[in-house]
């Protein structure tokens, strides 16, 4: 009785110290779902335009109409209180006169189209009837558009309506070709034909509900793909190779005898408290004399052996029973098949820890692949990070993505070998 | 002059490779514009590397004084001066005069007369404002503040909003942002950091005075942040107005793609008197002396800054604008009038004095503003102080030692380590001859040979050859940028032992270590015991506890710098708590800012521990627990008598190594606060980066890397003698 009592407290108990734990870490998730925003606040809707402050649109960018030089067509616009509204409650109101060639009214929007599920407008017309087309366009002038008649077959009415054109209505694909975001510099109202006046008021982008554009973004059009297959490849091989070489080493220590054993093995110790900065600059000057910069060797070979897990191996090694060992060397076993055979087998448990220790390091470590990667084909994970972060300012959604991206695979990996870890730790008793 | 310019249209003869380095454009654009230069100039080819604005100095400077440094790269302007007086820079003057009437920004490549770079972008601050909350306020909203009056006033009027908004955004809490929004409003009235033959510092004299004080005015109602606190909050629609850099017009859209912001001219300080002043930044190209293609490298320099390839990277980023003249009139301005303001505010924009100490006098200002804004402290004083500080720093110390001294120092290393050596060696000798002979047969010796070889050989090549290096540097003064090379002794260590600023850094390293090592040990324990209780989901706690151990440290202190902000979630349960929250914030609280990055660490740290007690505790056998019951031991007795025993050797594992890594902490400091506000974040490691990759004296930088070392091992000793002796 006392003891469920006991469980349900600790239950409890746990149960809030995980939540607590985690949510940083939901928060991140969370984040890079959302189309745009920041942690906490989240945005349904871009109002592009509602006419009620000032001269520019509520973005804060120009409204303008255009006509061609040289046209005969006219094209004039003003800001006009509603009727039967209170005061700071406008609208836009249009007029055009197409006599050859296109008018256009714009207004800036600059927004990347992507994140957007539909534009919505209200119109009205003057005498009905009246027709356009709406159109979004990039910085270079590349456009595309949706003619009203598609949407309301006979144009406006003289009543307000709301009109809304889902995003796929428009070409999308034809504006900033060639990188992945589709950035509409420009919202354009075009008059193809005829004259009169045309009310506008709200123009809004709603946004989609949950994305994945922000891990498109930064994976495959952005380097974060590059990033993680150069964080993947440097960690297993690191990984690998320090545990068939911590094994060595701390077997060598734990087993054999050789001068200097005592000293060297201190260094270990010692070598796990030099604070890394101060080694910045002649590991700099090492790896250029070695020809080593932005290479993989760089990164990889200064690993393959791990002070740390020498340690540990050297520890759980010394407990293992020598009995297994001398019976094996009874039987004519060379020493390296002692290693091979009695030795790695028994050592699995403590080789689990090792193994997630190093990859989580490795994964990461962030100080040397800084210093001596230069280019975008070398860099690792973090490095990326850090460097999309200074280069995108606070872009919280992108850099949640690069986040979970971060530490998605180090998260997976510990689940995957989590009881072994747990086993490797207990098992030998490794620690102390 | 062994290299000209040759005439135009003319690509270089010879086959280059140029090297260049960036920090603002990006890869994507640099390469397709480096593509273009390629194609126009056969023969050259240029490789190049990406760069950021946090870290873009420390490999630069690493570069330099590796022997590796680029033909090419790109300086923030403040850098510059560094740079061309020490000598490291090639000298342009002739090849530039040219086309130096076609661009912007001179000044800052200039020194003693002579030009040392070619102005690229020029980036300089403006006033943002909400035109929302303005017309909330009942003020126009297309008409920006123009004069300290109308920025007070506007700034009251929309904090009078409610509790919620803010007047004005101060930022402080960095390196650049306090100074390059606070100076302006000096220079604007009429005041000057150095007069002009940089022979006294000019700061506390009225106009100066002055600003600060309209600075300090605008305080109550101003939020006092952090630059991506205050740009967060800004983007929220939660600030009126601040003063900030053209990167904005780009990184406020991302933010908050609702916002309805405008742009002005930074404040006058009234309709009749004195200039609507800026900081005039920006990036500059500078060529460095090693390289072997200055020629090649200044036509790449001259490419990327004209019209046409600075335009594209105006299109792409719409943060920063030409240095190029002829840009004011290309047609995107005509299209995008808000970015001209840029233009304008150029014009009246004012560059720091490219003195060589510039950084170190920069370092100052800022922290004066942060005394007035943060400490709020009387302006006159401050600035008084200031002033003696800079006069102090144009008195440019003399350059000393030399390289011949190798050979004194040679001796000195080779007694510093051979001795102990020797002495160690004759104490085995002397010891235990018949231990150390028993077992060496060759043999043997060949067999561990093989098994330790791939350490022994990493170590040596990775760990000893940079630490010997290290080693020798700590004794001597060694400047990274100059190379300037001398054995100086133990004045390293004997300086390291008396500097205020050491034992600081000290201190709050300790502090760290005391305060964060206990609460994640205790932590780590409480949650093992619990969940070795039986619980069912147990491997799910594990997990979770463990995962942040597992997260990046620069991504979590990006989710907590966002976390201990003004209107971050920690500030927000307080609120809900009704307590109070810390002001200014934690990360900004001399008091707290520590203390939050020491949670945020056994937050990140505690559940590796957890998981190696719960190891440790499953290893305890269940019949001592058994007895112990028979004999009638309560829960509490069986926890203190049995398991903490038994779990001694773990716990002892874990404080040492928590130990070593909180006496190393560092990637959060440089993240999160950069070690202050106030230096009350700088810890050793921390202070040690600082003297080494900003005041480039990597022999002082050794010696306190050596000095924390000794520390570290002392420390991890007396851990282990206190456990055992309390074995015994």
């Amino acid at each position: 009785m006392k003891g469920r009592m006991l469980v349900t407290l600790a239950v409890g108990i746990l149960t809030v110290m995980v939540v607590l734990t985690l949510l940083p870490l939901i928060l991140m998730f969370y984040t890079s779902f959302k189309p745009t925003g920041t942690l906490f606040q989240s945005t349904t809707e871009v109002r592009v335009a509602d006419f009620e402050i000032g001269e520019m649109n509520s973005i804060g960018g120009p409204i303008a109409v255009k006509a061609e030089e040289g046209a005969a067509s006219v094209v004039t616009m003003e800001f006009q209180p509603a009727q039967a509204a209170p005061q700071q409650n406008r609208v836009m109101a249009v007029h055009y006169q197409v006599v050859d060639r296109p008018v256009r009214w714009t207004t800036r929007v600059g927004q990347d189209m992507r994140k957007f599920a539909a534009l919505e407008l209200k119109v009205r017309g003057e005498a009905g009837g009246e027709s356009f087309q709406i159109e979004l366009s990039d910085l270079k002038g590349r456009r595309t558009g949706v003619p009203l008649q598609v949407l309301r077959r006979g144009g406006l009415t003289t009543q307000w309506e709301t009109i809304r054109i889902p995003m796929e209505a428009f070409r999308l694909s034809s504006l900033t070709p060639g990188v992945s975001e589709r950035v509409a510099e420009e919202l354009e109202i075009t008059f193809t034909g005829g004259t009169g006046t045309v009310y506008l008021d709200d123009i809004r982008f709603l946004f989609r509900g949950w994305t994945l554009n922000n891990y498109w973004d930064v994976l495959v059009s952005g380097p974060f793909g590059r990033y993680f297959w150069n964080s993947a490849w440097i960690a297993v091989v690191v990984t690998l190779a320090n545990l068939i070489f911590s094994t060595m080493t701390g077997y060598a220590f734990a087993r054999r005898d050789f001068p200097f054993k005592k000293l060297i093995f201190l260094s270990i110790i010692g070598s796990i408290a030099i604070p890394p900065q101060v080694l910045m600059v002649p590991v700099f000057i090492l790896m250029k004399h070695l020809g080593w910069l932005n290479t993989y060797s760089a990164l990889i070979v200064p690993n393959l052996v791990m002070p740390f897990n020498v340690f540990l191996m050297r520890q759980y090694i010394t407990k293992l029973p020598i009995a297994v060992e001398e019976a094996a060397r009874i039987d004519g076993a060379s020493e390296f098949d002692i290693f091979w055979r009695v030795i790695v087998p028994l050592s699995q448990p403590a080789l689990a820890v090792v193994g997630i220790n190093t990859f989580m390091g490795s994964w990461n470590t962030f100080l040397y692949p800084f210093l001596l990667t230069n280019t975008v084909e070398m860099r690792t994970l973090p490095v990326g990070l850090a460097l999309y972060k200074s280069l995108h300012g606070v872009d919280w959604v992108h850099l949640m993505a690069g986040s979970a991206i971060t530490a998605l695979p180090v998260i997976v990996v510990f689940l995957c070998f989590q009881r072994h870890i747990i086993e490797g730790l207990t098992r030998g008793s490794t620690v102390g | 002059m062994a290299w000209l310019v040759p005439a135009p249209g003319h690509a270089a003869p010879e086959e280059a490779t140029l090297e260049f380095w960036e920090l603002s454009v990006g890869e994507e654009l640099m390469r397709s514009l480096l593509d273009k230069f390629e194609r126009q100039h056969p023969g050259v080819r240029v490789r190049f590397q990406q760069l950021s604005w946090d870290f873009g100095l420390d490999k630069i400077i690493t570069a330099i004084a590796a022997g590796n440094p680029p033909d090419l790269v790109e300086l923030g302007t403040d850098w510059v001066p560094q740079f061309s007086s020490s000598g490291v820079l090639a000298d342009v003057t002739d090849q530039v005069a040219p086309f130096k009437d076609q661009f912007l920004l001179w000044d800052p490549v200039t020194y003693k007369g002579r030009i040392y770079g070619m102005p690229w972008l020029a980036g300089t601050r403006v006033l943002f404002y909400n035109r929302a909350l303005f017309a909330r306020a009942g003020l126009n909203p297309d008409a920006p503040p123009a004069t300290w009056q109308a920025l007070l006033d506007a700034a009251k009027a929309v904090d009078a909003l409610g509790p919620e908004i803010y007047g004005f955004g101060i930022h402080v809490g960095e390196a650049y942002a306090p100074w390059q929004e606070f100076l302006p409003f000096a220079w604007g009235n009429g005041g000057k950091v150095l007069d002009d033959g940089w022979t006294r510092c000019l700061m506390d004299q009225p106009p100066v005075v002055e600003a600060m004080r309209f600075y300090k005015s605008l305080k109550p109602h101003s939020l006092v942040e952090r630059q991506p606190q205050v740009n967060q909050l800004f983007a929220e629609g939660r600030v009126g107005v601040q003063v900030s850099g053209a990167w904005n017009l780009a990184v406020i859209p991302r933010m908050n793609p609702t916002l309805n912001f405008g742009v002005g001219l930074v404040p006058k300080p009234s309709e009749r008197r004195g200039t609507p002043a800026s900081f005039a930044g920006g990036e500059m190209l500078v060529i460095l002396n090693s390289s072997k293609h200055r020629e090649a490298a200044l036509q790449l320099a001259r490419f990327l800054a004209e019209e046409e390839q600075a335009m594209a990277i105006v299109e792409a980023q719409r943060n920063i604008i030409p240095a190029a003249k002829s840009a004011m009139h290309n047609p995107y301005y005509a299209g995008h009038p808000e970015q001209k303001v840029f233009f304008e505010q150029v014009q009246h924009a004012v560059a720091p004095p490219a003195h060589p100490h510039w950084v170190r006098m920069q370092e100052r200002i800022n922290r004066a503003v942060e005394e007035v804004i943060l400490a709020d402290s009387d302006p006159e004083k401050v600035l008084r102080q200031v002033t003696a500080d800079v006069n102090k720093l144009l008195v440019i110390p003399e350059t000393g030692g030399r390289f011949s001294d190798t050979l004194i120092f040679g001796g000195f290393l080779a007694l510093l380590l051979g001795v102990p050596l020797a002495s160690w060696l004759l104490k085995l000798k002397r010891r235990g001859p018949k231990a150390v002979r028993m077992r060496h047969s060759v043999y043997n010796l060949w067999i561990s040979g093989v098994f330790i070889s791939p350490w022994i050989i990493t170590v040596l090549a990775f760990m000893l050859v940079p630490l010997v290096h290290s080693f020798v540097l700590s004794f001597s003064r060694y400047n990274l940028l100059t190379s300037e090379f001398g054995f100086v002794g133990l004045r390293n260590y004997w300086d390291v032992c008396r500097e205020p600023e050491f034992l600081h850094a000290l201190w709050h390293t300790l502090f760290f270590a005391a305060g964060s090592i206990p609460p994640t040990m205790a932590l780590a324990l409480f949650g093992a015991v619990l969940i070795n209780q039986k619980v069912p989901f147990k491997r799910f706690y594990q997990a979770g506890f463990f995962l942040p151990v597992a997260t990046s440290v620069i991504v979590i202190s990006m989710i907590f710098t966002y976390l201990y902000a003004q209107d971050g979630l920690v500030n927000k349960v307080l609120e809900v708590l009704h307590l109070p929250a810390p002001n200014p914030p934690w990360l900004l609280n001399t008091k707290w800012a520590l203390v939050s990055i020491m949670l945020m660490n056994v937050w990140a740290s505690f559940g590796y521990y957890l998981v190696l007690f719960l190891a440790g505790l499953q290893t305890i056998p269940s019949e001592l627990y058994e007895a112990a019951s028979i004999d009638g031991a309560n829960d509490w007795q069986k926890f203190r008598y049995i398991t903490l025993p038994q779990l001694k050797p773990i716990v002892l594992l874990a404080t040492v190594i928590n130990t070593i890594r909180a006496l190393q902490v560092f990637p959060e400091i440089f993240t999160m606060t950069q070690g202050g506000p106030l230096g009350a974040t700088t810890t050793v490691v921390w202070y040690l980066y600082e003297t080494g990759f900003h005041r480039f004296d990597m022999g002082h930088a050794s010696a306190v890397g050596y000095v924390l070392f000794i520390i570290t091992m002392i420390l991890s000793w007396v851990q282990v003698k206190a456990f055992k002796e309390e074995n015994t």
